[in-house]
């Protein structure tokens, strides 16, 4: 049942061969195990001698007796019934099958002792995404990610991507070995192959060659690059990333003349507008921003409660944390922020001219009140654009910025040295241009998939086959590996050296947790060889910090930290005139109707722009605001499926620009109407196992003159249903006090509110309550700062050894996260089912360790049971034999149930490589049992083991973190002792709007929540 | 004729055909003594011979070198730490690596035929495959260092190791065993200085010193489900 | 038969007892003991060959289904979250429901003297044996790892460990094990007499074996019938109570829950009249086709089936009225939750099963307030079908519409049976008709001493001007 990885090998030899009786006496050792009869002979032996063997042997064996009695003879006997077992159980020995071995090191490393884990920092780099990390190791196998308290983009936390990580290690699916034309291979004979190719192309000063790499934060792989354009200077080096921040990099060149980064301080602004910008959701620093917006979520706190104003097209997590929220058009953002830069003007605020314009496309209420807030709080309001909308409404954003005078104070700029010379999109364009017109004799892709998400005008994929030789460097074999002729394994970051800057340019080292497990290299590693210089990933990046960042101790101090150095903020002048002029161009885009309607691309939380796909966690993560697992959808806002007679599941072909996608239908309230929005990095053709085939592809639709929105799409209903399997059905809270909730006035004037919602007396339990003795423990959750990021699920997943059930399970209603983020939608009208514009609320549930437990009466077994010391729900996984009862009394719905066994059959299949993904302090369940949540027992019982070894008996506030509360951006999560008043738990338990969910039922729940506090603005509130 | 219902009067009493012989008649007399036979023998053999008393003590598996604890930790009394190094940090008490058995032998007994496996083990990096002895389930989850740092001898459960030619399972390591000791611990406490002393013997009642090393150690052993399984 | 060891007082039978019609045609003791021994040791016909051949090959669907679920494991059900229970529990309460006719007409008719009783008790019996032990196979296979079942035995073990004697799933493994074994002990020691009667009319070894060894030399002596009387009257005692407690535990399963529709005090009683209500039913169905096939038109009157009718009638209205007050108290308790789980039973995504239910189980019994319809065997037998499919839909209905929304709607669902669901209940028919194929084959499907006991010649008075206490006493 649990998977630790102490070397046992099954050894079934256990029989006894007489012959080699006599070669045992002369020495055991140098026998093989089968022959290992030897003890039993004496054993008998010596049993013959007692006279119970006499008599035994008699009263059994009448006539045999005297044979049996001769020792020889006895033997063969023995030997001939196999009786071994028998006859050594009247006297000393016993038999086991199978034989188990231990194996221990030939030399043991110093500072490693089995069974306890080591933690190692690195970093999490991908595509302008970098998030530090320090990463359990246990016996060799980093098995845990977590947050790097010291790094500024993580402050401890990590998202759903950095956490998921550990499943892709290990993934059965990547590159295992060098790949020629599809045939096995090996590095020595590329390398032959390449230097040959060296020689030539170096003739030539490198014309002819083509290389493609992904967007990437590493100073080392740029200084790489550089030295590759220094050997072969003619070579075209070009930098693609489907999910890029360019457009940023573009706004700040023309607003300061200079590629920044701007970097927002949320706990210092009072106002926050996201328009059609994700800020706590996909940020490149939204675990960050998460954090600094959740200091300023709680009423009582320092400097009052924020404010959020979300205006954007889809529901973003942003957008459901704001206490605002105002449907737009993908294409009307500019247009609001020239509609609220008029609005500032009327109130004083000084602009450069032609940013403002007035518009009547917006609620006046709404674009007036925020414009009022704004002008009233200069320096302390924060307004933040979405990467993805075009340079020009960023710049207008930035503008707005300097003159509310928020720069400097709430936003700040960071230098971007890894900022490409040139365009993504125009430099892709020509690099199929050169191949198509058969320009390029060597192409080398660095990583990432042009064939499957380059723009799709460009016919990237067609393009490639023209070129001679085709060599791509591949963590695992997709849709581009498939047209090239040399694939090559690449490491994973957890395999290989590097080093990556943070968005605020804060230093970090990627150091590798365990050695490349398929000989595979670094993209640095690889650039330095095409550079015709081969070296190892740590001289390359050890040799750049030397030159760069500082001397040896520093580097020691990096690789223990994580990080060097700080943030890397400059100060930049502000450039009016370019802003006025690019201003002037933002114009409202043509209205939008149910025959013409806007399609916009959003970047998934799961597989990314598809990278991810192969990643079982992930596809099966529910997304934040659809709960839809394993595929993506074509999104339509009710009013408009209603105005197309669409429903979810029905099958729909998109037409745009000449291009079609067909795609099932998934109604989502909140998004703006007249939109059809579908995620991008689904329906992977090649992408393994796991991610083969989900859903629908998006890259299909997505051109250079249309990277993320675009307009005059139509949508026709097609034949078929889509079954989108999601994990909550129903969508409305019936109007039951689940999630309690406030505005902060209502708030001021009745604090206990959230308390006093359910009348009535509480049901008495049906047995006398338990004793406890020691700690108790207990949990807080504040749904006023859950953003429902998931960050939570995938932490507990990869804690827990949480299988994955697929698809079809998961439309059964079959997934198993212990850890839940319920999500119901509320209408802001009057009419409950009005759900144009919702209100959303997210709460996370697991057990919640009743201490009356409905679960541990009805269990014929005991395999759940109260633990006296601690106040746990304990659940003993190998005595439960399945009657599922507990799970149909709970309450909470919070177990979980093996209908069959997930880590041997469908997509959660374990390979012998998958396997080391586990934690060896968490049983892996297998069929027939029931699993739920237990506080990460196995933490506890850890931290209680050292707390006592150091001679303590209490476990300090803090010391145990279960994995959720640790992966919480928001520090939603609160865990510790209910019994010590100075506890944080027990201290966020006596907040005022602390409450029990159902606990009229009288199960008295350890797990508590605090009711959300929305902070409307009061002249909105009429 | 018919034995169920009445018999009209004028018909007189006329024998019933026997099928069976006589003796057919005792078969209600043995079948329960029969009965409570057969069921005192099953018992004794689930509750005897399939009970880890059983199945586990007296496991005593030849080893791929023929390393003898009597020796070692009897006569040259070697203490058990110098080669179970984890033992009081960790929760495995770790199977000693080759090199470590090298640290001697490469100066006593460096060319003896017995140690060559040891010998090619730490010269080839190729570790000995011991086989495993004491076995805890593995849904168990068992530390050795809480229980030697709680001043549980390593002769609780091990037996005396530093008498046996070939180590051999000495207890049943069963949950109930294991439960015995850790609803009562204070007979099976000793000072932590006494932990590896296979031979030591309390002076005076060993429940009172028990008692006082509980207080002393701050020792609350576990019942809960918890406490070993996760 | 009256009891004059046991009950002296009704030595003398009340002349209109001879004249009540529970024996028609006018039979002879001779009579009953051919008429009813003839049907098992004739060749048996093609009718029932064919029968057997098709319900053996339902129980092989059964048998492999089964393997399969223990190989595959129970995901292979329609079985999700929040549904943790569907047709397996649904299928284990609706066998012991039917499992409830046998012991109450055995048991409790017996100790109030109903002596129409007779002619079916002991089908009724048989078929609630068959019932019982269609009904045992769900609690073993619903678990998902059935080859742990022993935990939930109380048997010494190394890990020192009991099961919990808390649990209602523990209760109900014990009281349907005892009521199991309590009416195997009451059928079987009704049938030593009838048992003894066809071994004396042995025309073969085999039989005279096979009947020799199960009457255990009963040889109708005085001493035998008195130790008979004493043991039945003993096992009716016993099996009283159980009557009522077998369901009544079954009902705990659910009552002592959290869950909104389970959670409710009314159930016991209320599950109660349901397994009779079903029961009886099932009795009603068999009897009629076995009369009409066996020609036991004379023993099992239409007056017997008429007072099974009534039963049935009764049953059904109090069941009818459970239903009602279910609504009442979930409206009257003031709980949301309570209230939407009744207003989901009647209006939510099940309603077509809970209206099936109402249809079958409160409407479809009242036509027999008409006498008419109690005495017509068509109508009887098509109704008693009715029943019994309602019977099944009403254990659906508390079972999978109380769990697929409770109190979060964020874990709400939807149940939907599996092929296997499906094959595993038509598979477990096999196993009751195989059962009861064999039953009327080879066993006195009517018991023929007790069947005498009632007939006027039974009377002392019978053919005698003046009462003959001795000679009466000596006739038994």
């Amino acid at each position: 049942m649990s998977h630790r990885h102490d070397g046992n090998e099954p050894h079934d030899h256990m029989h006894h061969d007489p012959k080699s009786d006599g070669v045992a006496e002369r020495d055991p050792a140098l026998l093989p195990v089968e022959e290992n009869g030897k003890i039993y002979w004496r054993s008998a032996d010596h049993v013959a001698g007692t006279s119970e063997f006499h008599e035994f042997v008699t009263r059994e064996f009448p006539q045999g007796a005297d044979e049996l009695l001769d020792p020889v003879s006895r033997r063969s006997f023995i030997s001939l019934m196999g009786a071994s077992v028998a006859f050594a159980g009247l006297g000393t020995a016993c038999v086991r099958r199978p034989v188990e071995k231990i194996i221990p090191y030939a030399k043991r490393p110093e500072d490693l002792l089995p069974g306890l884990p080591q933690y190692y920092a690195t970093t999490f780099n991908v595509s302008g995404m970098v998030t530090g990390l320090v990463v359990e190791s246990n016996d060799g196998r980093p098995t845990k990610i977590e947050g790097n308290k010291l790094h500024p983009a993580s402050a401890g936390a990590t998202g759903s991507l950095e956490q998921g990580a550990v499943l892709s290690l290990y993934d059965p699916d990547r590159t295992v070995r060098v790949l020629k034309g599809g045939a096995e291979s090996e590095w020595p004979a590329f390398d032959a192959d390449w230097n040959e190719r060296f020689v030539a192309l170096r003739a030539k000063g490198g014309e002819g060659l083509l290389v493609v790499h992904e967007a990437t934060r590493s100073p080392a792989h740029a200084a790489m690059i550089a030295q590759l354009a220094e050997a072969l200077p003619k070579a075209t080096i070009v930098e693609w990333d489907p999910v890029s921040g360019e457009q940023t990099l573009a706004a700040t060149r023309l607003a300061y003349g200079q590629a920044l980064e701007p970097v927002y301080r949320l706990e210092r602004a009072d106002s926050i507008v996201a328009v059609d910008a994700d800020l706590l959701g996909s940020s490149p620093f939204h675990l960050r921003y998460g954090r600094d917006w959740a200091s300023r979520r709680h009423p009582e706190g320092p400097g009052g409660m924020n404010r959020v104003w979300a205006v954007e097209p889809v529901f973003t997590v942003t957008g459901g944390a704001a206490d605002h929220r105002l449907r737009i058009r993908a294409g009307e953002a500019g247009t609001f922020l020239r509609a609220l830069a008029a609005e500032l003007q009327q109130r004083g605020v000084s602009l450069p001219a032609g940013v403002a314009a007035a518009s009547d496309a917006f609620p006046a209420a709404f674009v007036q009140t925020l414009a009022k807030e704004l002008a009233g709080k200069r320096g302390r309001s924060v307004i933040a654009v979405g990467t993805h909308q075009p340079a020009e409404v960023q710049a207008i954003a930035l503008a707005l910025n300097e003159a509310l005078g928020n720069v400097g104070e709430t936003v700040r700029f960071a230098a971007a040295p890894h900022a490409p010379s040139k365009s993504q999109v125009e430099g892709i364009a020509a690099a199929a241009k050169a191949l198509d017109a058969g320009k390029v004799d060597t192409l080398v892709i660095l990583g990432g998939n042009p064939a499957f998400d380059a723009p799709a005008d460009l016919g990237f994929g067609a393009a490639m086959a023209k070129a001679k030789h085709r060599i791509h460097l591949a963590e695992a074999p997709n849709e581009t590996s498939l047209l090239a002729d040399w694939v090559l394994p690449q490491t994973h970051f957890l395999e290989e050296w590097g080093d990556a800057t943070a968005l605020d340019g804060t230093y970090s080292v990627v150091q590798p947790l365990i050695q490349p497990i398929w000989d595979g290299r670094s993209k640095v590693e690889l650039l330095s060889q095409l550079a015709g210089a081969p070296k190892k990933g740590y001289e390359i990046v050890h040799g750049h910090f030397l030159a760069t960042q500082g001397g040896e101790a520093e580097w020691r101090k990096a690789l223990h930290d994580g990080v060097h150095g700080g943030a890397q903020l400059v100060e930049a002048s502000f450039q009016a005139g370019a802003v006025s002029a690019a201003a002037a161009k933002v114009a409202r885009p043509a209205a939008a109707s149910a025959d013409s309607l806007d399609l916009v691309f959003t970047v998934d939380h799961k597989v990314f722009d598809g990278r991810f796909s192969n990643n079982g966690w992930l596809q099966e993560l529910p997304d934040s605001m659809s709960k839809l697992t394993w595929s993506n959808a074509a999104m339509l806002s009710p009013a408009t499926a209603k105005a197309l007679g669409l429903e979810t599941n029905q099958m729909v072909r998109i037409e745009q620009g000449g291009r079609s996608l067909d795609a099932g239908v998934w109604v989502q309230p909140g998004l703006a109407d007249n939109t059809v929005a579908i995620a991008l990095g689904y329906g992977r053709k090649h992408a393994g196992r796991v991610g083969t085939g989900r859903g629908f592809d998006a890259y299909g639709l997505r051109a250079t003159d249309s990277l993320w929105m675009a307009s005059g799409a139509k949508l026709s209903r097609i034949a078929g249903t889509a079954l989108l399997p999601t994990t909550q059905d129903h969508q409305s809270m019936e109007g039951r006090p689940l999630v309690r909730e406030q505005t902060a006035k209502e708030y001021a004037a009745n604090p206990t509110y959230a308390q006093t919602l359910v009348k009535g007396p509480r049901s008495l339990a049906l047995w006398k309550s338990h004793e406890y003795v020691g700690q108790q423990w207990g949990m807080s959750i504040d749904l006023n700062s859950c953003i429902g990021c998931n960050g939570c699920m995938i932490a507990c997943q990869a804690e827990n050894n949480i299988p994955v059930v697929g698809p079809e399970q998961v439309r059964m209603g079959r997934q198993m996260h212990w850890i839940r983020i319920d999500r119901y939608f509320a209408s802001s009208t009057d009419d409950p089912s009005d759900l144009s514009e919702p209100e959303v609320v997210h709460q996370p549930v697991s057990c919640v360790q009743c201490e009356d437990a409905p679960c541990e009466n009805v269990c014929p077994v005991a395999a759940t049971v109260h633990s006296k010391d601690g106040g746990l729900n304990d659940m003993i996984y190998n005595r439960c034999i399945g009657t599922r009862y507990c799970s149909n009394n709970c309450p909470y719905k919070v177990r979980r149930f093996n209908f069959f066994d997930w880590h041997q059959e469908g997509e959660g299949a374990l390979t012998d490589v998958s396997q080391l993904r586990f934690n060896p302090d968490v049983t892996v369940r297998t069929r027939g049992v029931m699993e739920k949540c237990t506080y990460c027992v196995q933490r506890i019982n850890v931290a209680k083991r050292d707390t006592k070894l150091r001679g303590s008996e209490i476990v300090p506030d803090g010391a145990i973190v279960p994995a959720c509360a640790q992966a919480c951006p928001t520090e939603a999560i609160v865990f510790g002792d209910i019994n010590d008043p100075n506890s944080r738990v027990s201290k966020s338990k006596a907040q005022p709007r602390s409450y029990e969910m159902l606990g009229e039922l009288g199960t008295k729940p350890r797990t508590s929540y605090l009711a959300r506090i929305r902070n409307p603005n009061p002249e909105m509130v009429s | 004729m018919d034995s169920s219902g009445q018999r009209p009067d004028d018909r007189d009493e006329s024998p019933v055909p026997f099928v069976f012989p006589a003796w057919v008649n005792q078969i209600p007399t043995i079948i329960p003594v029969a009965t409570a036979v057969l069921t005192a023998v099953v018992v004794f053999v689930f509750w005897f011979w399939f009970s880890p008393k059983h199945t586990e003590v007296g496991y005593a598996p030849v080893q791929p070198v023929a390393y003898s604890h009597e020796l070692h930790a009897g006569q040259y009394g070697i203490d058990c730490r110098y080669c179970h190094i984890a033992v009081e940090e960790g929760p495995h008490a770790s199977v000693p690596s080759a090199d470590i058995c090298m640290n001697c032998h490469t100066v006593v007994k460096h060319d003896s035929p017995k140690l060559q496996a040891v010998r090619d083990s730490f010269q080839k990096g190729e570790p000995i495959e011991w086989i495993k002895v004491h076995k805890v389930a593995d849904f168990a989850y068992f530390s050795h260092a809480q229980h030697v740092n709680k001043g549980v001898g390593c002769v609780e459960c091990h037996g005396r190791v530093d008498q046996m030619e070939v180590v051999r399972v000495e207890e049943p390591l069963s949950m109930s065993w294991c439960l015995d000791c850790h609803r009562n611990p204070a007979p099976h406490l000793r000072p932590k200085d006494q932990v590896t002393n296979m031979a030591w013997e309390p002076e005076g009642d060993r429940q009172e010193l028990g008692a006082k090393l509980m207080e002393e150690y701050h020792v609350n052993a576990p019942t809960d489900c918890s406490g070993c399984h996760r | 038969m009256s009891l004059p060891n046991v009950m002296p007082e009704t030595l003398v039978v009340p002349p209109e007892a001879a004249h009540e019609e529970l024996v028609s045609g006018n039979r002879s003791f001779h009579d009953i003991t051919e008429l009813v021994s003839e049907v098992t040791e004739r060749k048996s016909d093609l009718a029932w060959y064919v029968s057997l051949a098709l319900a053996l090959s339902v129980l092989g669907v059964l048998g492999g289904s089964v393997l399969y679920l223990i190989w595959a494991g129970i995901g292979i059900w329609g079985l999700s979250q929040p549904v943790g229970w569907g047709w397996d529990i649904t299928n284990f309460v609706f066998w012991v429901g039917i499992g409830h006719a046998g012991t109450l007409i055995s048991a409790i008719l017996f100790l109030f003297r109903q002596k129409w009783r007779t002619s079916i008790n002991r089908f009724a019996e048989a078929m609630t044996l068959f019932a019982v032990a269609c009904a045992l196979i769900f609690p073993g296979i619903h678990v998902g790892r059935i080859w742990m079942v022993y935990f939930m035995a109380p048997l010494p073990n190394q890990m020192g460990m009991w099961p919990n004697f808390r649990s209602p799933l523990l209760w109900d493994v014990f009281a349907v094990g005892t009521y199991a074994t309590v009416s195997l002990l009451f059928w079987y020691v009704g049938l030593i007499p009838d048992l003894a009667t066809l071994r004396d009319r042995a025309t073969t070894k085999l039989r005279s074996f096979a009947y020799g060894v199960l009457s255990l030399g009963w040889r109708g002596s005085m001493r035998h019938w008195m130790n008979y009387e004493r043991a039945y009257m003993i096992l009716a005692g016993i099996s009283t109570p159980l009557v009522l407690s077998v369901h009544t535990i079954v009902s705990f399963d659910f009552a002592t829950s959290v869950i909104p529709g389970w959670h409710t005090t009314i159930f016991p009683p209320y599950f109660v009249a349901g397994a009779i209500f079903s029961g009886f039913a099932m009795v009603v169905t068999l009897m009629v086709l076995a009369r009409q096939l066996y020609g036991m038109k004379d023993l099992v009157t239409i007056n017997h089936l008429e007072k099974m009718n009534k039963i049935i009638l009764l049953t059904g209205t109090l069941v009818g009225y459970a239903y009602g007050m279910e609504f009442f108290i979930a409206w009257y308790s003031g709980s949301e939750y309570e209230q939407y789980a009744f207003i989901n039973r009647a209006f939510g995504p099940y309603a077509w099963a809970y209206w099936t239910m109402i249809t079958c189980n409160v409407l479809t019994p009242q036509f027999f307030w008409f006498k008419r319809f109690r005495r017509s065997i068509p109508v009887m037998f098509v109704l008693s079908i009715v029943v019994n499919i309602g019977m099944w839909f009403e254990r659906f209905v508390i079972i999978v519409t109380s769990l697929h929304r409770d109190y979060l709607p964020s874990s709400w669902g939807y149940f939907m049976p599996s092929m296997w669901d499906i094959l595993i209940f038509v598979g477990s028919f096999g196993l009751f008709f195989t059962l009861f194929l064999l039953f009327i084959r080879f066993l006195p499907m009517i018991a023929i001493s007790e069947v005498k006991g009632v007939m006027p010649q039974a009377n002392p008075h019978h053919g005698h001007e003046h009462d003959v206490p001795l000679a009466a006493a000596e006739a038994r």
